[in-house]
């Protein structure tokens, strides 16, 4: 069982799906820094993508510095501050961005959305 | 011949009678791809695998495999070579292990420690004879006769067909296991993709004997979306499409397409000029199989209007 989740959308390239969902994994805390991860046979076998994709998704995970150890062993870890926060903000800001253009289609304003998450704030 | 191609062809011609099987094909597939062989049903996939594989001879054309000439095929290339294809003959008085120990002589490079990891992972009986065996069973003693000498090419000519998920998901499996080793290339045929859309890194798709396309997974997806308009009001003008916008539909206020051309830069922009003010448009990504059913269906709609 790999150690992070991934539900791929179809259609959507395989590489930055997988970097994503390793980037939500550590910024959530469902993988701590520090904690291993399995290697690109296992991920490759689990998830029934190419190998080479797996490969590729580590590599660029390691140079951003979310990942260290090689291949085989890959360790997760947090990059610096400002890379965190970026990658943050761009996966939130799909989901705002997604949230916008379903509202422009049914004809909420964007005040109403804001006062929709307000609500959904006090509820919690 | 390339080295870095394990399967090149030019011009690859098969003619039966006055009947064109496939015709013209120029195929590369890359040495280290997952290469998806998609096509519909009698579009000529399995008389290309056997030309390929020296079982049939080209009627023009050539060919080659692991960079030997597809009409000259030596018993050593012959040995790199993994093939499992539907409905394959198996020897069916033989137990497995019986298969197994015939098979081993014959491949220099056969793996014992390899062999006997794949037979755990399959759950194959090893005193049980091929003709008791259920048909997932026995594509896996196929399945595993291929891998066992670690082929540096295993092609699978619609090796899913008639499989249970679970037995599908296990041959996956088997076959993810020979990416151990440095050098390999799967070549899989189907009529149906779903079970290697992620696997597959490159993909060509054969409809009525000819090759439509042969590129990268990446690439293709990045040239087709699915494009649905939502027009600001009634009207039943209808814009004048791009060749290259394929199966427009329209009901109502909406209009669907596919396009075909969608990593042109300032695609949308383009497309969207060509409806009125107010029309929202967007753009939603497709996969493998969409895409295999749009050309599938495309091909039908041409050769339709070229007959009339």
């Amino acid at each position: 069982m790999l150690p992070f989740s991934i539900e791929f959308i179809v259609g959507d390239l395989i590489e930055p799906q997988l970097e994503a969902a390793i980037h939500r994994a550590v910024l959530s805390g469902q993988v701590v820094p520090g904690a291993r991860l399995p290697g690109w046979r296992t991920v490759s076998a689990e998830l029934r993508v190419h190998p080479a994709a797996v490969r590729k998704v580590f590599d660029a995970l390691r140079r951003a510095g979310w990942l260290t150890g090689d291949d085989e062993q890959p360790v997760a870890a947090l990059p610096d501050a400002a890379t965190a926060e970026r990658v943050r903000a761009r996966l939130i800001r799909d989901k705002v961005r997604s949230l916008r253009s379903d509202a422009g289609r049914l004809g909420v304003p964007m005040e109403r959305v804001h006062e929709m998450l307000s609500e959904e704030g006090a509820d919690e | 011949m390339s080295d870095e191609l394990a399967i090149e062809t030019y011009g690859l011609c098969k003619r039966f009678r006055r009947k064109t099987a496939v015709e013209n094909l120029n195929l590369n597939v890359p040495v280290g791809s997952v290469f998806a062989f998609l096509g519909p049903n009698g579009a000529g996939k399995t008389t290309t695998i056997k030309m390929l594989m020296n079982i049939l001879s080209p009627s023009s054309g050539e060919g080659a495999v692991l960079g030997c000439p597809i009409t000259h095929i030596s018993p050593e290339i012959m040995a790199q070579i993994g093939y499992v294809s539907e409905n394959q003959k198996m020897p069916e008085w033989m137990t497995v292990g019986g298969l197994l120990s015939y098979c081993k002589p014959w491949y220099p490079t056969w793996d014992d420690a390899f062999c006997d990891r794949l037979l755990k992972q399959f759950d194959l009986p090893m005193d049980r004879k091929l003709r008791h065996l259920s048909r997932g069973m026995k594509t896996k003693a196929a399945l595993l006769s291929s891998l066992a000498y670690r082929p540096r090419l295993l092609v699978l000519d619609e090796p899913f067909s008639g499989l249970d998920p679970l037995v599908r998901d296990e041959f996956i499996r088997g076959v993810l296991e020979l990416t151990e080793q440095e050098q390999w290339t799967v070549f899989v045929s189907s009529h149906d993709i779903d079970e290697v859309e992620r696997l597959a890194n490159w993909v060509g798709f054969i409809n009525d004997g000819a090759l439509t396309v042969c590129e990268p997974v990446a690439s293709l997806q990045s040239r087709f979306r699915k494009i649905e308009v939502i027009l600001a009001g009634e009207t039943t003008a209808r814009p004048v499409l791009p060749a290259d916008c394929l199966l427009p539909e329209a009901s109502g206020r909406t209009v669907r397409f596919i396009d075909g051309a969608a990593s042109v830069p300032d695609r949308m922009e383009e497309l969207h000029r060509l409806f009125p003010v107010g029309a929202q448009m967007s753009a939603s990504p497709m996969g493998l199989r969409d895409i295999f059913l749009t050309l599938t269906r495309h091909g039908r709609v041409q050769k339709e209007r070229g007959a009339a």
